[in-house]
């Protein structure tokens, strides 16, 4: 199955979504700036960064609509649910990293590996030795203590 | 000062200082080649162990690994599409199409003979000229600055490919991302979602092995036969820089170095911003014909001159003024200091014979760095035959561990990986990144330099139109973005010229 999609249009509207969710979150997560600021302060920054999405986003939708200065992208739904996987392997992998380097680091690259579609055992064998040196590299001559 | 060369010359040339110069750019060039490790890292592991070396040896060594390491990010630039130190981010604009089409050698061979001229002429200029780089250099205060990250800014003009408003969009995460953390001059947290692991912000490598290494990696998973098969061209007869390649491409590799060897004298800019600058002259500069960001020569050639320009000239200011220019330079002043060399004003008088050798073994560095990169490279060039399935899984667990060595903390790991699938998604909607990394290194420099100008002028912007450096570098970036439109349309206008003479010779 394909999905087709504009490129302008949803970079567009993607721009704009979070433009608008920088603003909104601005007020949470920077504070009241009490120094002599002369108009700049800790604030300024993000919010112009904010606009500038806005802004660009808006110009990417009028591009699109308007003008039809766009590009029609197809997605194959079977590769990017393969694509979800891994994103997914991935995100568990951020949870498992703290609890053991060697463990959750050998089945990324194992499964990394199985993804691809590869067969060859000594692949799978080459990556679990390549963690293992890796660690002891880490470990015990770079200094840098691996969880 | 005669006196103090000989002396110099007499100390330097012993076996150890040669053996010793080669090791610590060996070790540089693996570090800086493994995505994750970098100089600093190396020289901070094995600063302890040159304790037991003399001065000059154990001086050579640490700089030899800063130089190496420069030179070392730009392989996995080049090979596998990560930049293996911040300063190589250009360097893959060029370097990595000219892998796919077969020439990884040939791009290569251009990163290490750019590399060697722009260090030369960086390690010259540190010999010969410090004392009036560093009185420009001086001058320099936070409107300048302010002014040079605006000039820097404008190079996303160049970078942004087919859209100058999604290369905007992009640019606009990186100086979002530079935002994370304690403002330092408000003392606010901004962004940090209430997690203590945030308050120092987010880690600029972290973000590049997401956006180019990991990215890269979903996308392998994704479409396997893409790797197996069409994706990287067998290396050809023609993956070899010729000497007229070479001749070609030296004015834009010398005007390259000389503009890394100014910036990397401003404390606080490094090889980063001059590299990207560089490639936005080299582009400027380009002939019709001439297809920078797919794989153009003097696209590889002008960033990693500028990087490798910067080196050197980074210690002009640490030198003098006791200033680190950068984090390396940092760790390098305390090398100084350990050693009994007190940086400053007086470093020249009190200890030059000492200073003179380490500054004449910097030049000579670049030219053993040369002829180890020689034979190096050729190892290196074996990691395109790398099977891409076992390429890819190497890799991912590599910058794994390379992410947590950046700075010891799970929060690179999940920064890195986070980035990764963003960059996925936003190459999906065609955002380019590399604007994403200029506003990361840039957004910084251009925030707090603002805001300590208005301190400084007392809320006038007229500051910034009232000091000539600052003027010369607002001018410089308006005419710069006018010549960049300017060039982008005549260099489309031959390739449509080109195309079409093309398919008129073509026979039906």
């Amino acid at each position: 199955m394909k999905l087709h999609y504009r490129s302008n249009l949803l970079a567009g509207i993607v721009s704009v979504l979070g433009g608008i969710a920088c603003l909104l979150i601005i007020p949470a997560q920077i504070g009241k700036d009490y120094a002599v600021t002369y108009g700049i302060t800790s604030k300024t920054i993000p919010q112009a960064v904010a606009i500038l999405w806005i802004v660009c986003g808006l110009v990417l939708i009028v591009q699109s609509l308007v003008f039809h200065k766009d590009t029609v992208k197809t997605l194959e739904v079977g590769k990017e649910l393969k694509a979800l996987l891994y994103m997914a392997v991935l995100v568990v992998y951020m949870l498992t990293f703290r609890h053991g380097f060697l463990i959750s680091t050998i089945l990324l690259g194992l499964i990394t590996l199985a993804l691809t579609g590869c067969k060859k055992p000594l692949y799978y064998g080459i990556v679990a030795l390549t963690v293992v040196l890796l660690w002891l590299a880490f470990t015990y001559v770079l200094h840098v203590r691996l969880p | 000062m005669s006196e103090v060369i000989l002396s110099a010359l007499a100390q330097l040339a012993t076996l150890e200082n040669l053996l010793f110069t080669n090791i610590g750019i060996f070790i540089g060039i693996i570090f800086g080649a493994i995505p994750g490790l970098n100089g600093n890292l190396a020289i901070t592991i094995l600063l302890p162990f040159t304790f037991q070396l003399g001065t000059v040896p154990a001086l050579l060594m640490l700089t030899g690994i800063f130089f190496g390491a420069n030179f070392g990010g730009s392989i996995s630039a080049i090979l596998i599409n990560t930049p293996g130190t911040n300063a190589a981010a250009a360097t893959l604009i060029d370097g990595y199409p000219m892998c796919q089409k077969g020439k990884p050698q040939k791009a290569l061979d251009t990163a290490l003979v750019a590399s060697t001229v722009g260090g030369l002429i960086s390690a010259l200029c540190l010999l010969f000229f410090t004392p009036q780089i560093s009185k420009i250099a001086i001058k320099f205060g936070a409107p300048e600055y302010f002014a040079l990250a605006l000039f820097g800014l404008s190079v996303i003009a160049s970078v942004s490919g087919k859209s100058l408003i999604k290369g905007l969009i992009s640019g606009g995460l990186g100086i979002l991302l530079s935002t994370v953390g304690i403002d330092s001059i408000s003392g606010l947290t901004r962004f940090t979602f209430g997690n203590i692991r945030l308050y120092n912000g987010v880690k600029m490598l972290a973000v590049l092995l997401g956006v180019y290494a990991i990215a890269q990696m979903i996308v392998r998973v994704a479409n396997p036969e893409n790797g197996k098969a069409s994706e990287m061209q067998a290396s050809g007869e023609n993956d070899r820089l010729t000497g007229a390649e070479v001749k070609q491409s030296l004015w834009t590799m010398i005007k390259s170095a000389l503009i890394g060897a100014f910036i990397g004298a401003v404390p606080g800019t490094g090889g980063a911003i001059a590299s990207f600058i560089a490639y936005n002259e080299a582009k400027r500069c380009a002939k019709p014909g001439e297809k920078f960001g797919e794989g153009e020569l003097k696209g590889v050639a002008a960033p990693e001159a500028a990087n490798n320009g910067a080196t050197a000239a980074t210690l002009i200011p640490l030198l003098t003024m006791g200033i680190p220019g950068d984090v390396v330079a940092a760790t390098l002043l305390g090398a100084f200091t350990m050693h009994g060399l007190v940086v400053g004003p007086k470093l020249f008088s009190n200890s030059g014979p000492v200073l003179y050798a380490i500054l004449i073994g910097c030049v000579i560095s670049q030219l053993f760095m040369f002829f180890q990169g020689k034979y190096l490279l050729k190892l290196f060039v074996k990691i395109t035959h790398i099977p891409q399935q076992l390429l890819t899984a190497m890799l991912v667990v590599i910058c794994c561990a390379g992410a947590f060595a950046i700075g010891k903390s799970e929060m690179d790991i999940t920064v890195m990986l986070i980035f990764g699938i963003v960059a996925y998604l936003m190459q999906k909607l065609d955002f380019p990144p590399v604007p994403i990394v200029l506003g990361m290194v840039l957004g910084p420099i251009a925030e707090s330099n603002l805001r300590n100008s208005l301190v400084m002028s007392g809320g006038s912007w007229a500051i910034f139109v009232q000091r000539p450096i600052c003027l010369a570098f607002i001018l410089l970036t308006f005419v710069l973005i006018w010549l960049l439109k300017k060039g982008d349309a005549r260099q489309r206008a031959a390739t449509q010229k080109f195309m079409k003479d093309e398919s008129e010779e073509t026979p039906e």
